[in-house]
């Protein structure tokens, strides 16, 4: 009982980096129709900038991570502008390979910049404590909760306030959107830097338990990509609860079954939902 | 429903060639250009340099570096009178045997290179295929510790230059004894070298009276979270855990572990640099890492040249953030340029590879006392007399290092080795391993 209890705090402690990044993927999918593969990378970004700002300008914990994901939120609504934005008549695939483009144009820059090297920001809470026979690190379970009230905070941002509607309108239909007079190149902005933001915040967090290197995103944005399919294209309470069922099982199957196939259970997931439900487990049918 | 159902098929697609394009051989690196005075002889390199293992390979390729600056400072090579500078010529090949094939057309076609360096045992594999063909021959220095290679693969122009990792694993098992440790639990990479280590570790611990409680993998180059691995695996009770892969990914496993709770033993893989682990521990390292099993640490080693070669390493490579540490791969592969430096001169030839290789016997041995590394000589196979060691960290503190020596044919020739060794370096450990194994 201990032991599941302990692979379930895993899991869940795993899901929760996955959720965040998974719910920008969703969030720039919904309003740009946009399957944004370079997330990942935006997110290794926000770590590097978070380990900047702690060992070059000596900022403590949580203000690097608050400023790292300003920092982000205005490179994404600048990327949205530069890149995105011109291409937004073109056919899907062009953006598509804009985002591989920004992708190998991140990692590279950061390799070339600051070397291929691992860094690591000092843990700012080393100790961990026993919650029901399960040992728990205080950041890991700092990774939970801020999880949970990012999400929180983002829900009430859509659900609670003018702009919020405004991005739900523009997801639902754009042009209808664009009719009755939201700015929805403003509102497209918007979402990529919040999404961006979103995964400054979950780099930030784990940073101190993991490492920082240029290539930290890249399996993460596939297990994202999983995430935002599984749960239905486009869908926020889908990412939620995908984000988390893929950490768990990823953290129960691997404990249980077989620690090799982690990642085979992983993807495995997607093709199996796909082929029970197509549009995902809070897929509509249709966009 | 038309237009959802098109995105929807588009998306695995986009997945796809995703995973495509972050394979792709990127740009080559620049090379080092200089102006030959004399003549010019290109030694190649060819390893990852970006991706998952880049500072591996990174650290391996400083060390060729450093030994080319340091040859072409103090003179270069000089053959019948003539002047040839050193150039080394890199290109990366992120551990990909298909990029490695490529980058060895181009470093032989043109960068006309002699004698091609490589570090990871699947992309030295096929090189060992076509180095032999007649017009186009070309030395390989393979870096790889993977034991018994250099027969299942025998090849007159290949030489082999890090401890077979045997030596490694029966000396770090009968520690791990010592101990009183009889139950293992295995957490390593999942790659071919991983777990061909771990299954001949397993193999020597059971002969041993030692029993494997639990055997996972992780994939240390791209996971960051083991969790789940260590949790299952300390549900099994071991003594310790056999754990290694990457320096990166072993840091966090070992972290991780005593985060669950773990307060038993580690057995590092010797891929697995406790030095870069330790630094990258910070304040909580020797807690961590008590009761740890590796390969000595580089300022721990018994060689007196290690600290004017640190500082140097330091200055040219560390400051400039182009390593973070010294390692033992940066110092084998210097070691191992200058031999191929001294080859040449020995063999009177910069082109003739058969007459290059031969002369590498009479260059050996090189000593700890005027290189960084040590190699007493070579085996008929082409393998290095490479010295290995090992060291525990135990209360806090690393113990003095055991040095592993593996091609002495008996007891005797041993015994002269260990009254050599402690008579050059002082206070030595030395031990004997048989290599090959006997069966």
């Amino acid at each position: 009982m201990e032991l599941f209890f302990q692979q379930t705090i895993n899991g869940i402690m795993l899901g929760s980096t996955y959720v965040l990044v998974a719910l920008g993927v969703t969030m720039i999918y919904g309003i740009m129709r946009l399957p944004s593969f370079a997330h990942g990378h935006f997110y290794m970004l926000g770590a590097y900038i978070t380990f900047f700002l702690i060992t070059l300008y000596n900022f403590s914990y949580w203000p690097a991570l608050i400023l790292s994901m300003v920092v982000l939120f205005f490179i994404g609504g600048l990327v949205e502008r530069i890149v995105f934005r011109p291409l937004r008549e073109q056919s899907q695939i062009s953006n598509f390979i804009a985002a591989i483009g920004i992708l190998l144009f991140i990692e590279h820059m950061v390799t070339v910049i600051w070397g291929p090297h691992s860094h690591r920001i000092p843990n700012p809470y080393p100790e961990h404590i026993y919650l029901f026979g399960a040992s728990v690190s205080q950041q890991r379970l700092i990774v939970i909760l801020a999880a949970v009230v990012l999400i929180a905070l983002l829900q009430l941002f859509i659900k609670k306030t003018v702009i919020g509607f405004t991005m739900e309108a523009t997801a639902q239909d754009r042009e209808g959107a664009a009719l009755v007079g939201i700015n929805v190149n403003r509102v497209s902005s918007l979402t990529f830097s919040i999404a961006c933001a979103l995964a400054a915040a979950a780099a930030s967090l784990v940073a101190p338990i993991f490492v920082i290197v240029p290539g930290m995103g890249s399996l993460l944005v596939m297990k994202a990509m999983v995430i935002f399919i599984l749960g239905g294209l486009g869908s926020i309470p889908g990412a939620i609860i995908g984000g988390y069922i893929l950490g768990l099982i990823e953290a129960l199957g691997g404990g249980y079954i077989s620690s090799e196939y982690k990642d085979v259970f992983a993807f495995g997931a997607l093709i199996l939902i796909l082929a029970i439900k197509p549009t995902g487990i809070f897929g509509k049918g249709a966009a | 429903m038309k237009r959802f159902s098109k995105n929807l098929l588009l998306l695995p697609a986009c997945l796809l060639a995703a995973v495509m394009a972050a394979g792709c051989p990127p740009a080559e690196q620049e090379e080092e250009e200089e102006v030959a005075p004399a003549g010019e002889v290109v030694i190649g390199y060819s390893g990852p340099l970006s991706g998952p293992a880049a500072e591996y390979g990174q650290d391996g390729l400083n060390g060729i570096i450093m030994a080319v600056e340091d040859i072409n400072a103090a003179g270069g090579i000089v053959i019948n009178g003539q002047v040839y500078n050193l150039r080394v010529a890199y290109y990366d090949d992120m551990a990909d045997p298909t990029v490695t094939m490529t980058n060895v057309d181009r470093l032989l076609d043109r960068d006309g290179a002699i004698a091609i360096f490589n570090m990871v045992y699947t992309c030295t594999l096929p090189m060992l295929e076509i180095n032999r063909e007649a017009g186009r021959e070309f030395l390989i220095m393979a870096y790889t510790s993977v034991p018994l290679v250099e027969y299942q693969h025998a090849n007159e122009l290949a030489v082999w230059l890090p401890p077979p990792f045997l030596g490694y694993v029966e000396t770090k098992a009968r520690k791990a004894m010592e101990q009183g440790w009889r139950r293992c639990a295995i957490v390593v990479d999942s790659g071919a070298y991983g777990q061909a280590w771990s299954r001949t570790f397993a193999q020597y611990w059971q002969a041993m009276g030692g029993t494997i409680t639990y055997d996972g993998k992780g994939s240390y180059y791209a996971d960051t979270d083991f969790s789940t691995q260590i949790t299952a695996a300390m549900a099994t009770n071991p003594e310790f855990m056999l754990i290694g892969g990457p320096s990166k990914g072993t840091m966090l496993v070992a972290e991780q572990a005593r985060e669950l709770g773990f307060e038993g033993g580690f057995v590092f893989l010797d891929q697995a640099k406790i030095d870069w682990v330790a630094a990258a521990l910070g304040e909580n390292a020797m807690e961590i890492l008590d009761n740890t099993i590796a390969v000595v640490a580089v300022e721990h080693s018994i060689y007196p040249t290690i600290p004017e070669f640190t500082q140097r390493y330091n200055e040219r490579f560390v400051e400039q953030g182009k390593a973070t540490i010294v390692t033992w791969e940066a110092a084998i592969q210097y070691t191992s340029t200058y031999i191929l430096a001294k080859a040449m001169e020995a063999a009177g030839s910069v082109d003739d590879i058969f007459a290059i290789r031969a002369a590498i016997n009479g260059v050996l041995p090189v000593y700890g006392t005027e290189f960084p590394y040590e190699f007493h000589g070579i085996t008929d196979a082409g393998r290095l007399h490479a010295v290995g060691s090992i060291a525990m960290i135990q209360d806090g503190a690393y113990q003095p290092p055991i040095t592993i020596y593996w091609w002495p044919q008996n007891q005797a020739e041993f015994d002269e080795l260990s009254a050599w060794a402690k008579e050059t370096y002082g206070e030595v450990i030395p031990v004997w391993v048989q290599y090959p194994p006997p069966r």
